[in-house]
């Protein structure tokens, strides 16, 4: 009934389109709109359309949302993304329905455009986006067998054609956003959300925001050894949840109230913990983590971690045991030593045929921690592809890496071609230590688009293909650790992670504030290492000892001379935004003024320099080794300062904050992944006005270790480093060929004919 | 033990440069770099060092060129799976690499040319050796001959302690009883006539009985019959000064191993090229780098090698090597690799002790080269010196670079080819982007550049190599591809000294030059215009349009070099001051000698009585000879006469009838070397590489301008010219 209600519906609405549209003269739009009905996908009878309002969940069921990310935005003709998450054994077996809810731009054209969502491989939704006015809400039965205890893959890829533009530049105009408050997996047994072993930990999911909040109850935090138990939990919880964004909070009373994707974790002495949840406590086997259900209101488990004692505390820690979600999105890793080559089958692209005119894909690429050559390296593609005879010169390979160009080939050729092996020489410049996205994209112009005539767009014949045999090699580079070196903590936990070293954490307090963010700091190192990271808590004093140590506290509670290299501006000292203001001023002027031809010959010649060298005067000229305080503006919360110590060797790595709150705030931001990621360099931080990462790159670095010590690596370990320092590369070329210079005339004279000259004249 | 240590310490700066310059750094490091060490170079080059800084130069240099092969051999070379790419992107690779090596042959041989050795040491007229003096003669006319006896017999050496041979080969008892009855007729007509020019000159006239081995067949005939313990030869058109000997002879007593003393050939008339594009005035000649530097080089390292002619041999050695060798048709070059191998030395000395004559025509210009070339590539294939026993390394060093400059038309070709390849078919065959080439080829043809003018600026401008390479790899190529396909096949070909042009014409071979113009200004066409539609990739093209610019540049100074100019003086006048008396019915004027080639002169006469000297009208030239011919009359006619006051100044044309007359003209052009060291120092200054490539490119396009214009105006060639007989 209902589904014949909203077929009604549509037909209506869509006449009542109709019915308008003879006031623009825009035929095309008219044609496009004309409803489809076999392309209706309720018609099917295999979706249960439900609309906004309808029967919002009158009673709570069950749910598990999807989404790593607020919004997840698919943009451009063809976006895929695909994702893991863990579900449990009881979630897998439950008869479950799946929601989606997205929006999509206005000028997405719903006949050539096509939405996809696929679980494990089987397609839940494939309609046309109908996004454009309001958002669209769908309800599918997942067919059972589809989900799977572990990890399962989530795909949504989605196709986009424009109504009425035929550049390059309106492919960036077609998005289609779907939204994580409203995308979950609902299960009909009311229990298939009870947790029942360590296992299950890792179907805890995230909220709406993308987060896995684990809520910590401890009644008796304050002591050091309490906080050594806190953060040794919190990094097995951040394995045991496989969660890319694990959040920790502190308290010592229960929460009001918990959602999907949170989880009460209560620890603490038997007698403290029985008062949190009376009568409870005792039921289960007190000697290990055990999952109890919080009697009352809100409905919800808690992990339980209870002992009489410190000791017997520390050993129920020490025997849980956690195994990591299995993801089925492994990044692949280049080889240790040696070139790597991957095919792009490999890296997950396989062959595709594009119709469109921009063609997008990426793979991930984990580079190591001792990756160091970003300043000479160059990798290559091997493109296996080919273009239509339709495709004009003008178009374009990009290789975008890490959202920066890398290399841009232009197409020159008229008439199509079958690229085989085809080189693009990718410089490694904007690579980093951990995963790195490497983006391919193709520009790709005809003779349509320029006409743009409607639905000349839809052929048969494909502009592009590529094909999986297509290859990224990445030569052998040199391998260097060194700090600081932001990128590879925060991506391996590197160097902590290196056998026999010991790390020392330094919490500037043991209160709620500081061990969250101490919590989720320590939750992502061990995701990144892939381990429990072992350490020792100590004092917040700056000591001479050889150990590495974290120091997560407020700025001011840290030694002061932890942060000798960082000036912090306080609110209201804006010195920098009155200088700012007169720059933005002075540019707006020299744009203003039409430059002399010669000027303008001169500043094109130097943009031209800069775009193909990275060269400009300043750099050319100046060369400053020595250290260098690193300004953090007022619009920050936390921030990540890593020095060494110039005796000891000690790498000291710093999470602070002007406050408490900003302390918290940062370190809820910085558990994302994405911006996790972004962390690099000496200095990292997180602006709240622009909710970005901004790293600032170290202006001399130290060496820790060049492994391995062979005189390849070597060579290229010295290669980048003259690289970043090219005036001495140029002085100890012109020196050694002076050298050489000296040498080749003395040799001279003692060889051949010529210096004997002075026993002939006598 | 001293050699062994700095010996080491070279190779360890060597070792840390060469370090420093494979690294794979990157493009942006490559240009600062570059600039730094060319501005380096720059600088340097403009205080003309000497010594360690000289080196300092050219290591700097060589950094550049080292980064631009390492570069090149990393990054540029396209993918094996394009084979329209990769196979002509290999080969220009390896021409690039071939000129490298060959940069680094030449810097290696050149590294230190030997300074003017101090004169030989006075000699004892009772111990002199004797020596045999050879003029093989082919086909050469009997006039041409005569001079050259003349010269040989007038040279400053005890008379019973020397003997002229000619050793004809045009007179031969094969060629007499040829079944060609034409050519027997010939052979016995110049067998008489040369036999009767011996025996006035009082020399000694041998031919034997069959063409074998060409040349080398003729010396060792000579040899037979001959005895002295040392042996000069001359070619026919080689007229020696007197103190030839008395240069030469000295060293071999100082050097009881030494087998060989080269000398210089000095031309005293310009090459086809330097005529047509006018040049033989104030630019070095081609050879002048040859003998002016590379064989000095090449003496460094006991390598300088016996060039066919102006040279002294010691008899013992030949002996030794079973006489000349006749494997390839370069016996010269052949025997002194020979001897140099049986552990015998050879020295150079940089003083113009003979004056010969250069082929007039292009086309014999280009068949002497062809068979240099032939001749090379027979040693390279019969004797390749790196693995030549008993030379040692530095030798086998030089005899490589001496042989194999002989490719050079292969990568001329292709760098000739290569932007056709681009512009026309949209091959790339160089992967790099504009900022690279600017970063790295730039640079390095920069870098190319200053080298060689360093080395070589005052014996040789900016650009002349590139012409001349290109002139003779036309038509070099074939004949350097059939040797090598059939290496015994080759045979000497004697090249023309006798020919004139007589009007204003195109080279007979001139066609292919002219066909290769056009395409390559098609291809500056084609660039001009896919700048305009391409604006996607102006660098490249820029790049590649500048290089196709380039050879149009050296296509279009070629159409001048074979648009053949008349002659308007048939030799070159070389400036004399010799007292003198001419004599006009029978009454004698003091007069005095201003200039003299071999054919005519310049004579200032002291009278007013100008009406005794028409045009047309004949007297005597009477003077004092510096040789035996004592005080002797010459027969003139007068071509051309202008009043001066109290001088009367008058062009004359020697009219010899007799032997003796010949030597008359020898001792007025031949009698002192001196005035060929000045006449050569006079044109040996060096441009710099900006003025240097901004006067070729002057040169060029007037030449193409003037090539273009024979194309319509004198378009008929010679076809009467006689290039070249077998031998």
């Amino acid at each position: 009934m209902r589904t014949l209600l909203t077929v009604v519906w549509l037909v209506f609405s869509c006449s009542v389109v109709v019915a308008q549209t003879p006031t623009f003269d825009m035929a095309p739009e008219r044609k496009e709109l004309t409803p489809d009905p076999s392309r209706i996908p309720e018609a099917s009878g295999e979706f249960v359309e439900t609309d906004e309002v309808d029967e919002a969940e009158a009673q709570p069921v069950p749910i598990r949302y999807l989404m790593e990310e607020p919004t997840l935005r698919l943009q451009g003709e063809t976006a895929v993304r695909e994702w893991s998450i863990g579900l449990t054994p009881a979630q897998a077996a439950s008869p479950a329905e799946f929601v989606f809810t997205y929006s999509n731009s206005i000028v997405v054209a719903p006949e050539s455009s096509l939405l996809t969502v696929e679980i494990n491989g089987t397609t839940l939704l494939e309609e046309s986006p109908r996004g454009a006015e309001r958002e669209q809400r769908r309800v599918v039965k997942v067919p059972s067998g589809t989900l799977v205890s572990g990890g399962n893959r989530v795909r949504i890829e989605a196709r986009q054609t424009h109504r009425t533009d035929c550049t390059i530049n309106s492919t960036f105009e077609l998005w289609t956003d779907v939204s994580a408050e409203d995308t979950y997996l609902s299960f009909s047994a009311q229990s298939a959300n009870r947790m029942t072993s360590l296992r299950d930990i890792v179907a805890v999911g995230t909220d709406t925001t993308g987060l896995t909040r684990f809520h910590m109850i401890m009644p008796s935090m304050g002591s050091a050894e309490m906080a050594d138990i806190a953060l040794r939990l919190s990094q097995k919880l951040a394995i045991a949840s496989g969660s890319e964004s694990p959040f920790f909070s502190f308290g010592t009373t229960l929460p009001e109230a918990v959602g999907p994707g949170e989880m009460i974790v209560a620890v603490g002495f038997t007698e403290d913990i029985s008062r949190i949840l009376p009568g409870r406590v005792g039921s289960s086997d007190p000697n290990q983590a055990r999952f109890l259900t919080i009697p009352g209101d809100i409905e919800a488990q808690a992990l339980v971690l209870s002992a009489p004692d410190l000791r017997s505390l520390k050993l129920i820690l020490d025997d849980m045991n956690v195994q990591g979600l299995v993801r089925q999105d492994e990044v692949p890793f280049v080889a240790p030593s040696g070139s790597t080559r991957f095919s792009f089958a490999d890296l997950g692209v396989t062959a595709s045929q594009f119709f469109g005119r921009r063609f997008v894909t990426s793979v991930k690429l984990g580079m190591p921690a001792d990756f160091y050559a970003s300043n000479y390296g160059v990798a290559r593609i091997l493109l296996d592809a080919a273009y239509s005879s339709d495709v004009l010169p003008g178009g374009s390979f990009n290789v975008i890496v890490n959202g920066e160009l890398g290399t841009t080939v232009p197409i020159t050729t008229a008439g199509g071609a079958v690229l085989q092996k085809y080189p693009i020489r990718i410089p490694m410049r904007h690579l980093t230590p951990g995963i790195n996205i490497i983006g391919f994209e193709a520009i790709l112009p005809t003779q349509v688009d320029n006409s743009c005539i409607p639905g000349a767009d839809v052929t048969d014949t494909p502009r592009f293909a590529l094909f999986g045999t297509s290859e990224l090699i990445i030569p052998n580079f040199a391998h260097a650790e060194r700090a600081p070196d932001l990128a590879a903590w925060s991506a391996f936990a590197s160097p902590l992670d290196a056998s026999g070293s010991r790390l020392d954490l330094s919490l500037a307090r043991y209160d709620e504030l500081t061990l969250s963010a101490a919590a989720t700091v320590m939750a992502k190192l061990a995701r990144s290492a892939g381990a429990v990271i072992d350490f020792q808590l100590v004092a917040p004093e700056v000591r001479a000892q050889a150990d590495n140590v974290i120091f997560i506290g407020v700025a001011d509670r840290l030694p002061a001379e932890l942060l000798d290299g960082v000036v912090l501006t306080a609110v209201g000292d804006s010195a920098d935004d009155i200088e700012q203001l007169d720059n933005e001023n002075l540019e707006l002027w020299n744009n203003r003024i039409t430059q002399p031809r010669l000027l303008s010959w001169f500043s094109n010649v130097g943009a031209w320099f800069k775009e193909n060298f990275d060269l400009d005067a300043s750099i050319a000229f100046v060369w400053s080794d020595g250290d260098s305080l690193y300004n953090l503006p007022s619009t920050i919360d936390t921030f990540f300062y890593q020095t060494v110590d110039a005796e000891t060797g000690a790498i000291r790595t710093i999470v602070s904050a002007a406050s408490d709150v900003q302390l918290v705030n940062g370190a809820e931001a910085f558990a994302r992944q994405t911006n996790w990621s972004q962390i690099r360099g000496v200095v990292s931080y997180h602006d709240i006005l622009t909710d970005e990462v901004v790293s600032i790159e170290p202006s001399s670095a130290q060496f820790l270790s060049v492994r391995p010590l062979t005189f390849t690596n070597l060579r290229l370990v010295l290669t980048n480093w003259l690289a970043s320092h090219f005036i001495l590369y140029s002085l100890l070329l012109l020196l050694s060929a002076v050298a050489a210079g000296f040498a080749t005339n003395k040799l001279l004279g003692v060889l051949g004919r010529g210096h004997e000259k002075h026993e002939e004249h006598e | 033990m001293r050699l062994f240590v700095i010996f080491l310490i070279w190779v360890m700066c060597a070792t840390v440069m060469v370090f420093f310059i494979f690294l794979p750094i990157d493009a942006r490091t490559q240009l600062v770099t570059t600039f730094i060490v060319l501005l380096g170079v720059i600088v340097l080059k403009y205080f003309q060092p000497k010594g360690s800084m000289r080196m300092v130069l050219l290591a700097l240099g060589t950094s550049i060129v080292l980064r631009y092969v390492y570069w090149r051999t990393t990054s540029t070379l396209p993918p094996v799976n394009q084979p329209m790419n990769f196979v002509p992107g290999l080969l220009l690779y390896l021409a690039e690499m071939f000129s490298v090596c060959m940069l680094f042959l030449s810097l290696f041989v050149v590294s230190r040319p030997l300074a003017p050795r101090p004169p030989s040491p006075g000699l004892d007229e009772q111990t002199l050796p004797t020596v045999d003096i050879f003029i093989p003669t082919y086909n050469e006319d009997a006039m041409l001959l005569a001079h050259t006896i003349a010269a040989a017999c007038n040279i400053d050496y005890p008379e019973e302690k020397f003997t002229v041979w000619l050793l004809d080969d045009g007179g031969t008892e094969q060629k007499r009883g040829s079944m060609n009855l034409l050519e027997a007729k010939t052979a016995e007509k110049r067998y008489a006539e040369l036999q009767l020019l011996c025996q006035q000159l009082g020399i000694k006239y041998l031919a034997r009985e069959k063409n074998e081995h060409a040349k080398a067949g003729n010396l060792n005939n000579g040899l037979a019959h001959s005895t002295g313990e040392l042996v000069a030869v001359f070619d026919a058109d080689h007229a020696p000064a007197r103190d030839f000997l008395k240069e030469t002879v000295g060293h071999f007593s100082t050097d009881p191993r030494l087998f060989l003393v080269q000398t210089p050939h000095f031309f005293i008339n310009p090459d086809p090229i330097e005529r047509n594009l006018k040049t033989f005035q104030h630019m070095p000649s081609e050879n002048e780098m040859f003998y002016g530097i590379i064989q000095r080089g090449l003496d460094k390292w006991n390598a300088a090698f016996f060039c066919g002619s102006a040279a002294l041999l010691r008899r013992e050695a030949l002996t030794e090597s079973e006489g000349f060798s006749g494997l390839s048709i370069t016996e010269d070059c052949e025997t002194a690799l020979e001897l140099h191998s049986r552990g015998w030395n050879s020295i150079y000395i940089d003083t113009p002790l003979i004056a010969g004559l250069q082929p007039e025509t292009f086309a014999s210009f280009i068949g002497q080269r062809s068979r240099w070339a032939q001749g090379m590539m027979q040693i390279m294939r019969f004797q390749f010196p790196l693995f030549k026993r008993g030379l040692s390394f530095a030798q086998r060093l030089c005899y490589l670079s001496s042989t194999m400059f002989w490719l050079f038309p292969f990568p001329r070709f292709i760098f000739l080819l290569s932007p056709l390849l681009y512009l026309f078919f949209d091959l790339q065959i160089f992967t790099a982007s504009g900022g690279e080439f600017m970063a790295y080829t730039v640079s390095y043809m920069v870098a190319n550049l200053l080298i060689q003018n360093s080395l070589y600026g005052s014996f040789r401008w900016p650009w002349i190599s590139e012409l001349y390479e290109y002139v003779q790899s036309i038509h070099l190529l074939p004949a350097v591809v059939s040797v090598a396909v059939n290496p015994t096949k080759p045979t000497f070909k004697v090249t023309a000294k006798d020919e004139s042009v007589s009007q204003n014409r195109l080279s007979e071979i001139s066609r292919p030059f002219f066909v290769i113009f056009f395409v390559l200004l098609i291809a500056f066409g084609v660039t001009i215009y896919r700048l305009y539609t391409e604006p996607f990739k102006v660098d490249i093209t820029l790049v590649v349009g500048g290089w196709n610019l380039l050879n149009l540049l050296l296509a279009g100074c070629a159409l001048g070099v074979v648009s053949e100019r008349r002659e308007r003086q048939t030799s070159r006048r070389v400036k004399v001051k010799r007292r003198a008396e001419v004599e006009v019915d029978g009454r004698w004027y003091p007069a005095m000698i201003r200039d003299v080639s071999l054919r005519d002169s310049g004579i200032q006469i002291f009278t007013k009585d100008t009406a005794k000297f028409p045009l047309g009208a004949h007297a005597n030239l009477r003077f004092e000879a510096h040789g035996r011919a004592g005080k002797g009359e010459l027969p003139i006619e007068i071509t051309r006469s202008r009043a001066d006051g109290e001088i009367l100044d008058v062009g004359c044309r020697f009219m010899p009838e007799d032997a003796g007359h010949h030597g008359l003209v020898a001792d007025l052009i031949f009698a002192n070397s001196d005035q060929w060291k000045l006449f050569q120092n006079s044109r040996r200054h060096n441009p710099g590489v900006l003025r240097g490539t901004l006067w070729f490119i002057r040169l060029s396009l007037i030449q193409t301008v003037r090539g273009l214009q024979y194309l319509l105006f004198h378009r008929q060639s010679a076809q009467d010219s006689k290039t070249s007989r077998d031998g």
